[in-house]
Parts: C-alpha cells; structure tokens; sequence
C-alpha cells in the first residue's frame, strides 16, 4: 500500500504537463564521536565512529495542480549502513487559506524541530536530546490536517493526526494502531509555547520478551496478558517552551509516554537548552534528563497465587530491568556557521547512568551539517 | 600511560588530523563550486541596488522638478501681474496726452526694464525647464542602459524610449514656447498676457507629465523588482509578483487619512513555498494593523479587512511575508502607497 502510494505521488507529480517543476532540496549530517570509556553512549565507544548518527537525505516536492502538492524524502543513515528508506511519501492539499490537509508517510509535529529533526543544520546541538526525541513513532502513516492563524498579535497552529506507525526499537518491533494525535502551538515574537496529546493501540514484539511472557503464560495467563504489549493504549503528552531573542535563546521540552498495562515503565523525559549567537558562532548548554525505571505490574503480581508469585517477580523484574532507563545528560556544543547551508559543530557530552554509574562516560563529537 | 591507551590517543589524533584535511578539501571543492552562483547572485544584488538607488534618485529628480515648475507658475504669474501692471500704464500714457515728455519718457524706461527683466526671466526659467528635462532625459537614459543588461527588460526598454520621445516632445513644445514668448517680447505689452497664458498651460501640461513620468518610474521600479526577483537562483524562494489594491469608501475623513474598506494583496511566489505564510500589514506609522497566515501555495491572494469606521492613515504601508521553511526560510517586506 505504502508503495503504491509512494508511486502515485511520484506518478501525479511528473506527468502532470502544467506543473512539471519538481523542487529538490537535501542535508547531509557527518558527524564522528567517541566516548572516554569502554561504555556506549548513542552507540558511540572509545573507538571513533562516523556511521552512528551520520545521514545523507534528499527531498522532491512538486506541484500537482494550484491546491496539491506531492513531498517524497528519502534518507540513508549510517547506523544502516547507509541503505536508502522513504522516510516522508506524503501529499497535501491545500483546503483552503488556512487548513491544509496532508496523507501519506510524514512526520509527526510532536516536538518543536520534529519538522526538521533530521536536518542537523535546523539546530543548534548536533543531535536533537535523545531523552526527547528519540522516539518509535516520529514517523506516522494516515492523514493529518494542520491548521494556522492569528489571534490578535497570537500566531496559533492546530494540528491533528490519525493512521498507524511500525518501527524497530530495542531489538524488536513495535506497531501503532489507531493512533492519534492532537497539538496546539501558540506564538508571539519570541516565545513560542506548545502541547501536543497523542494515543495509541501499541503492539510491541521481541524475540526474548515474547519467550519470557509464553513462559508466563502457562501458568498465569490472566499476569502474562497483563505484561504483553498487545494492542495496549499508549498515550504521548508533551509540552514545550521556546524563547529566542535571537541574540539568546533558552528552550525546554517535557514528554511523557506510557503504556499502562504492561512491563514498560513510564518514560519522563525533559531537556533545557539555553544559548547566545555571537556572529556566526552560538556556544550553548544543554540538560537533559531521563527518568524511566518504574517498577510496574506489583498490585497485579499481589493478585497471582503466593506459591507462584516468586517466579513470577523474576520475570517481572527481568523485564523492567531489561528497558530500565534513568540517566542526566549533561551536554556543551559550539556552533559555527561556515555560510549560509554549512555548519560546524562540536560537543562535549557527560553521561551520568543513575542505575549503572559504571556506565557513565563522556561522550565527544564533532558534525559538519550541511543543506542545499 | 597504557600501551592501549596511547595507541589510541595516537589513533585518535591521526584520525582528527586526516578528517581535517579530507574536510578542508572536501569544502575548497564546495567552496569552489559555491562561487560561480554566488558571484552571479552577488552581482544581481548589486544591480538591484544600483536600480533602487537609480530609482531613489529618479524620485528625487522628479521630486525637484515638481518644484522647479512650481517655481516656475510662481514666476508666470509674478510676470502676469506686472504686464497687467505694465499694460494699465501703457493705456493711462496713452490717454494723457498733455502731460510732460519728461515723465513718459520716464515711465517708457521703466517699462522697457521691466520688459527686459521679465525676457531675463523667461529665458532662465526656461534654462531651468530644459536642464530639468535633460536630467530627467539622462536618468531615463540611465535606466535603460541597466534593463538592457537583461534580454527580459526589452519591454521596459521600449517603454522608456517612448518616454523620451515624449520627451522630446516636450522640448520641442517648449522651445516653440520660447520662440513664441521671444517674438511676442518684441511687440506691444498687451500681447504678453496671451502668451503668459500660453505659457501656463504649458507648464500644466510638463506638470502633467512629470506626474505621469512619476507613475512610469514606479512602474519601472515594480518591473525591476519583478525582474531581480525572477533571476534568482532556482533553489532559492522568490516573491517574484506582489500586488495590494486598496480598496476605498466614500465616508468623510480627516485630512492625511483614507476611508478604507480591505486591501487586497496578490503575493505570487516562484514555487509553492512548504507550510504556511505569515504575513503582516503594518501602517505608515508602523503599527501592525492586520496578520493573516495562510497555506502557502504559488500565487496568494488574501484580503486584509478594515474596520469602516475608523478611517486609516493615508501614507506608505507594508507587507512582511514570513515562512519558516528549514530548506527555504524566507522574510521579506514589500511596500504601496494608500491615497485618496
């Protein structure tokens, strides 16, 4: 389906004889870094690597007729060795001065640079907190509608999204049905202020996980089903506070998921950013934190039978432990504008693992970020 | 130190040192390639300057010559009133034909200064309108010269030769005036008034002109605009047509301002810009007095409502058009006058 979709689009976009004109941007990220230690930050380790976070990716975006357009981008990223994906297949119609309406493959407006989360040169850090942004569903397949006006000297955004996402995460494969979003975002100058809910139906599948549940299952199907993610709701909520005079600027986000009924715990994710521009250079400071180690599922392992509740609590909490998270990141970029689409940067990173202190290390990279 | 640890500090530096230079000539290439563009963008922006301050000196000029016609009814109507003047004491010598020789012959020797220091005049006034039409000629000529640099500008071009031939027609309009105003000199004082008034309606045509050379320039300026904008480098976002009617009522207003129902504003862009355009409507005082943010698409056509019960300033107004786009982030402000 995604194919023939994709195909469409391109067919629609290049047959057409009045608007022929396809536009082609593209960005490129290079970005090497390696950490101080034997541990792995963003599967960066004491051996450099340029692969983990470097992409190359281009865009094409035609005219249909005067209401649509057709968007395809396509992205090749090193931690994939480099094997080229439709990251955006997507098109849009212009439904009237202010509501556009867009299906396909896009991105999600979840964050303040989910737009442009890709393109490395958008922002001042080289990566995007990946407390934040790192997420299994930036992409999504359905439809979206967005919508834009002024109220009074009030610049507002409302966007809603519906469709599904498939994405591999944690060595597995995870699956949004149903899956919903609405955002709100309001600006004035330089503040910009916005929310974002979103739910889904979350299936989650991984060899090791399904196999621990199966075992489960034989003996407490009601507690197996309980730690399955199998069509479980899942909910996004999201918050973000950007201000930018230009001259300085600080930005923060806060995002929480959670999937109640399971093994996962609740991610609480947020990052503070604060930064000046000098001329072409902008030094900035970034704090993130990461909180997401909650041991779930004890009220309803205190419902199984005693004789089998000790077993159980070893599954229970070989499972949390697997998915564990809870660690600061402490983070300090420079950035320099060689010209108007290329960008040097480089940081240094402190990583600080609240569960594992063995596994903290400092994490040192340098990109050159480029748009055309 | 560790062996380990040293072989990898030393991996590390030759690493860096490597990555420099393939970057260092990865970005000469870049830099390289990057220049030729950019040079042709450096010199369409230079033109484009030189047009605007080409146009903002044009403007002056015709600012100037406004003031030199003034100037010049000013002294056409001090010479009708002293040739009133003059005849009234042409008919009372011509009545008194008893009095002393001494005081007509007096009375003639004023005249004739008068007569001559009104030629005296007459002739600069006349320099003065010449020189003005040879400056507006020679920036017309100066316009043409920087359109014909672009095979797109052969329409302008066309239009301003049309301009000096009209213009020549305005010369030879005056040098005939000259002539005439040189004969009618020599005859008797009466015949002044007729020519004084011939004269007049003369100047009212050239203001005429120039008030139509006025509207010209700025349609000029507009096509130079529209032409700068349409040989920007393709990758690059263009507002490459941008239109604003205002749209009047009837109502009594204040003087300096405008009875105002909309203004509607044409923005057409070299291709659909991606997400939405903000655009905000300033007033010749600089208070934003509308924004509007609309699905960008190619040609935008939105209609900034007025309240008709406040009336508006008359004066320049602006648009700013804003689209945060990460491949083509664009800000630009375009003006129009509001009259009645």
């Amino acid at each position: 389906m995604k194919q023939a979709l994709i195909a469409s689009a391109l067919t629609l976009c290049c047959t057409s004889p009045v608007y022929a004109d396809i536009r082609i941007n593209g960005f490129a990220n290079f970005i090497g870094g390696m950490t101080s230690s034997d541990e792995t930050v963003y599967g960066y380790d004491d051996s450099i690597s340029f692969s983990e976070e470097s992409l190359f990716a281009l865009q094409a975006s035609g005219d249909i007729n005067d209401q649509m357009s057709a968007t395809v981008q396509i992205l090749a990223r090193g931690e994939d060795d480099y094997e080229v994906e439709f990251e955006w297949a997507y098109l849009s119609y212009r439904v009237s001065n202010n509501v556009t309406a867009t299906a396909g493959r896009f991105r999600l407006p979840l964050f303040r640079y989910s737009d442009s989360l890709d393109v490395g040169y958008s922002y001042h850090w080289i990566a995007a907190p990946r407390n934040v942004y790192d997420i299994p569903f930036n992409n999504m397949d359905g439809f979206r509608l967005d919508y834009s006006d002024f109220v009074g000297d009030w610049e507002i955004k409302l966007g809603a999204a519906l469709g599904t996402f498939d994405n591999e995460v944690f060595n597995g494969n995870v699956e949004g049905d149903n899956t919903y979003m609405l955002s709100a975002e309001v600006g004035y100058e330089w503040l910009n202020l916005r929310g974002v809910y979103g739910a889904t139906k979350a299936t989650f599948n991984q060899q090791l996980v399904d196999a621990t549940i199966s075992q489960v299952a034989m003996v407490a199907p009601e507690f197996a089903d309980f730690l399955a993610i199998n069509e479980d709701s899942g909910k996004f909520i999201g918050i973000g506070l950007d201000i930018d005079h230009f001259t300085w600027f600080i930005k923060a986000e806060y995002t929480e998921v959670e999937i109640e009924r399971s093994y996962t715990p609740t991610d609480n994710a947020w990052y503070v950013s604060a930064g000046l521009r000098l001329g072409k250079w902008t030094p900035s400071v970034t704090y993130e934190d990461f909180e997401g180690d909650e041991q779930k599922g004890l009220d309803e392992l205190s419902a199984q039978p005693e004789a089998l509740q000790p077993a159980l609590l070893g599954a229970l909490q070989g499972l949390n432990a697997a998915f564990a998270q809870n660690y600061t990141v402490a983070t300090a970029t420079l950035r320099y504008d060689y010209d108007a689409n290329i960008a040097f940067k480089v940081d240094i990173s402190r990583y600080d693992d609240d569960l594992n202190d063995a596994q903290d290390a400092t994490l040192a990279r340098f990109a050159i970020n480029y748009v055309f | 130190m560790d062996k380990p640890l040293k072989r990898s500090l030393v991996y590390v530096v030759v690493m860096v040192a490597v990555l420099l230079v393939v970057a260092g000539y990865f970005f000469m290439k870049m830099d390289a390639s990057l220049d030729a563009g950019q040079q042709y963008v450096s010199e369409l922006e230079q033109k484009r300057t030189a047009l605007v301050a080409q146009s903002d000196r044009l403007k002056r000029n015709v600012s100037q010559f406004e003031q030199r016609v003034s100037e010049l009814e000013g002294a056409i109507a001090r010479r009708q009133s002293i040739l009133a003047d003059l005849q009234g004491q042409s008919e009372s010598a011509g009545q008194d034909t008893t009095c002393d020789v001494s005081p007509n012959q007096a009375a003639d020797d004023g005249l004739q200064q008068q007569l001559d220091s009104t030629r005296a005049e007459s002739q600069r006034c006349s320099t003065a309108l010449s020189k003005t039409e040879e400056e507006t000629e020679r920036l017309a000529r100066e316009i043409r010269r920087l359109k014909e640099t672009d095979a797109a500008l052969q329409t302008a071009t066309q239009d301003l030769s049309d301009l000096r031939q009209e213009l020549a027609q305005v010369k030879q309009q005056n040098a005939r005036l000259l002539q005439a105003r040189r004969a009618q000199s020599d005859t008797a004082a009466p015949t002044d008034t007729a020519s004084s008034a011939q004269l007049t309606a003369q100047l009212r045509e050239a203001t005429q002109e120039v008030t139509r050379l006025k509207a010209r320039v700025t349609q000029l300026q507009a096509d130079n605009d529209e032409l700068n904008a349409a040989t920007q480098t393709s990758g690059s976002l263009a507002l490459i047509e941008f239109q604003a009617t205002p749209r009047l009522c009837d109502a009594e207003v204040p003087a300096g301002r405008v009875c105002l129902t909309s203004i509607d504003i044409t923005a057409t862009f070299n291709f659909s810009p991606n997400g939405f355009v903000a655009m905000t409507v300033v007033d010749p005082n600089g208070d934003v007095i509308g924004r509007e943010s609309i699905a960008g698409r190619a040609v935008n056509q939105i209609a900034f409502e007025v309240d008709e019960a406040t009336s508006m300033l008359a004066g320049e107004y602006a648009v700013e058009f804003r689209i945060n786009d990460v491949f083509n982030r664009f800000r630009q402000t375009q003006r129009f006058m509001v009259s009645r």
